[in-house]
């Protein structure tokens, strides 16, 4: 009897173990594709680049000698990447938190009580649907100084300088207004979303009492959505480390490095210049810096927005 | 009544300034390259000849078939991959799970623009620059895609689950037949996002296609831009617009999807 019993647990747990092992290995082969792809295209990469980036490397991109910290050494001390670092931190946090502001005054009047008020809507998301390279061309004919409305109309205004692509600071602001414009579908639509799960009895009660909408904006939607407007700012910000597009065919980076941002610098230096192991160096600080934002967005939005 | 008149006329206004720089260049894309030089965007000359133009005279279409294969290929293959591997995330219990995971969500961390010399290097030794297996290859599977199908995956009934395993269900079936139904507005949405996504990739078909046999729409535009040194702003708003009009179009058929799901997940941008 006894022995029948440990025979008995010694055969379940036996069969347990190989369905755990069989289990494992459907696991396994689910898992296989996908690791195997992370593996060669995004792991080894991340590691090669951190590798070169303390070596110098010749024209074909091969590490030739260790030279340890050097080629942060140089980067840091060339006021090139200083310029870009302080246009990245500047381009990113007026990107973000611009975009983020007029997305909450587009889903606030989304969310009017209104007829037909879904093409409104289709038109505020409109920008979702468009890619950095179209719109940049989009943008380029508005601004393009012989045939372009736009300056016209701010000559019409008194500009001084109607071609605003040709100065630094006039550059940035133009590369600012097309990333907001582009980003801006994609922030509508999470901000529409969040927005309407606010209960509606709250605005009719300061309605009734005679708040402004500017009031209720402020007192009422913000703190409702503020796990979503914080889990939003970070999500921008990630994106915007990331802008590309818009540089490469709006300014190409100037007029004197105004608008040359970090990920724009690691691909002229890589692809333009041949100079793999400061940029190398520069492709590791801009992992840095998103990596940190992303550790934000995980550690302190998962909770608070996973109730969306 | 003149509450509402002024409401509408004001929603109405900002869509407008929303939307105007397409409509702008929707308009030239249908004058003559003489009247927008001369600044003279009047109704008197409209005509479909920019487009005519821009497909006889450039390789527009070409680059938007590229662009359809290429981001197709990558949809069907993130929705395969992504649902094997946040199926087993979510429904097996296997060793060493939390640090698979882990390192899923980790790459999520590691941006691409950091990674392209070896990345680069790579396609090179494999003899895929300037191919579609360059272009679609390193992006079959996403972490985040993974990531967004485990949660909604993970809101499948486990009394469904468990009928699938009495049923005698094996776990592809069980995928298969219960799962990716159950999650089907989840799918949708992500393969809407994919593809968006990817029709709008710049940076790797920039430093990876040479040829207008295999370049995308995004690096195409760029090309005809760099090309066209008379400016014929017409022709070239007429290849933008055709490079807009699927995903435009993607996105109104889409918007439903979106708004409902991509706040579930806790998305990137």
């Amino acid at each position: 009897m006894e022995l029948n019993e440990t025979h008995a647990v010694r055969r379940t747990r036996r069969s347990l173990l190989a369905w755990v092992r069989g289990d494992e290995r459907v696991a396994f082969g689910l898992l296989a594709p996908s690791l195997f792809i992370l593996a060669l295209f995004t792991f080894y990469p991340m590691l090669a680049t951190l590798v070169n980036s303390f070596f110098v490397t010749n024209i074909a991109g091969v590490t030739t000698r260790f030279v340890g910290l050097a080629n942060y050494q140089a980067v840091f001390g060339d006021p090139v990447f200083i310029q870009s670092l302080t246009s990245t931190l500047v381009y990113v946090l007026a990107v973000s938190s611009l975009t983020v502001l007029l997305a909450l005054t587009l889903a606030r009047l989304a969310t009017m009580k209104l007829r037909h008020i879904g093409w409104v809507r289709t038109a505020f998301a409109s920008t979702m649907g468009m890619s950095a390279a179209a719109a940049s061309i989009l943008w380029l004919f508005l601004f393009n100084p012989s045939v372009g409305q736009l300056p016209q109309l701010m000559q019409a205004l008194g500009w001084a300088n109607a071609n605003p692509l040709a100065d630094g600071q006039g550059a940035m602001v133009v590369v600012v207004l097309v990333s907001v414009w582009l980003h801006l579908g994609f922030a509508f639509l999470i901000l529409l979303s969040a927005l309407q799960s606010v209960p509606q009895d709250y605005y009719e009660v300061a309605e009734i009492a005679g708040v402004s909408s500017l009031k209720q904006t402020l007192r009422i939607t913000v703190p409702m959505v503020s796990p979503t407007l914080f889990f939003l700012f970070v999500v921008e910000v990630i994106a915007s480390f990331k802008s590309f597009a818009e540089i490469d065919l709006m300014t190409g980076g100037g007029p004197n490095n105004v608008t040359n941002l970090l990920a724009y610098k690691v691909y002229l230096d890589a692809f333009g210049l041949q100079k793999f192991g400061p940029a190398s160096a520069e492709a590791i600080v801009l992992t840095g810096l998103i990596a940190l934002a992303t550790w934000v967005q995980f550690r302190f939005t998962e909770r608070k927005v996973f109730y969306g | 009544m003149i509450k509402r008149t002024i409401q509408y006329s004001g929603l109405t206004l900002v869509a407008l300034l929303l939307l105007a720089p397409l409509l702008v260049g929707l308009w030239a894309s249908l004058l003559p390259t003489t009247d927008i030089a001369m600044g003279a965007l009047n109704f008197h000359h409209l005509s479909l000849a920019n487009y005519a133009a821009a497909i006889q005279t450039t390789p527009i279409v070409r680059y938007v078939l590229s662009s359809f294969v290429i981001s197709s290929l990558i949809t069907i293959g993130q929705l395969v991959l992504c649902s094997m591997a946040a199926y087993a995330f979510a429904f097996i219990a296997f060793r060493f799970k939390q640090a698979v995971f882990f390192t899923f969500l980790v790459t999520m961390m590691l941006p691409f623009e950091a990674q392209i010399i070896p990345n680069f290097q790579t396609i090179k030794a494999l003899g895929w620059l300037n191919q579609y297996a360059g272009m679609t290859i390193p992006f079959l599977t996403s972490a985040f895609g993974v990531f967004m199908l485990r949660q909604a995956f993970l809101r499948v009934p486990s009394e469904l689950i468990e009928l699938g395993h009495f049923l005698g269900l094996s776990h592809g079936q069980t995928l298969a037949k219960l799962v990716l139904p159950y999650s089907r507005s989840m799918l949708v949405t992500f393969g809407l996002y994919t593809f968006l996504a990817n029709w709008n990739q710049y940076l790797w078909p920039l430093i990876t296609t040479f040829s207008d046999q295999y370049r995308p729409v995004q690096v195409g535009l760029k090309q005809l831009q760099a090309e066209d040194t008379f400016a014929n702003w017409g022709v070239v708003m007429a290849t933008a617009m055709l490079a807009l009009v699927p995903t435009l179009l993607l996105l109104l058929g889409g918007q439903r999807f979106f708004k409902r799901n991509l706040n579930a997940g806790g998305v990137k941008g």
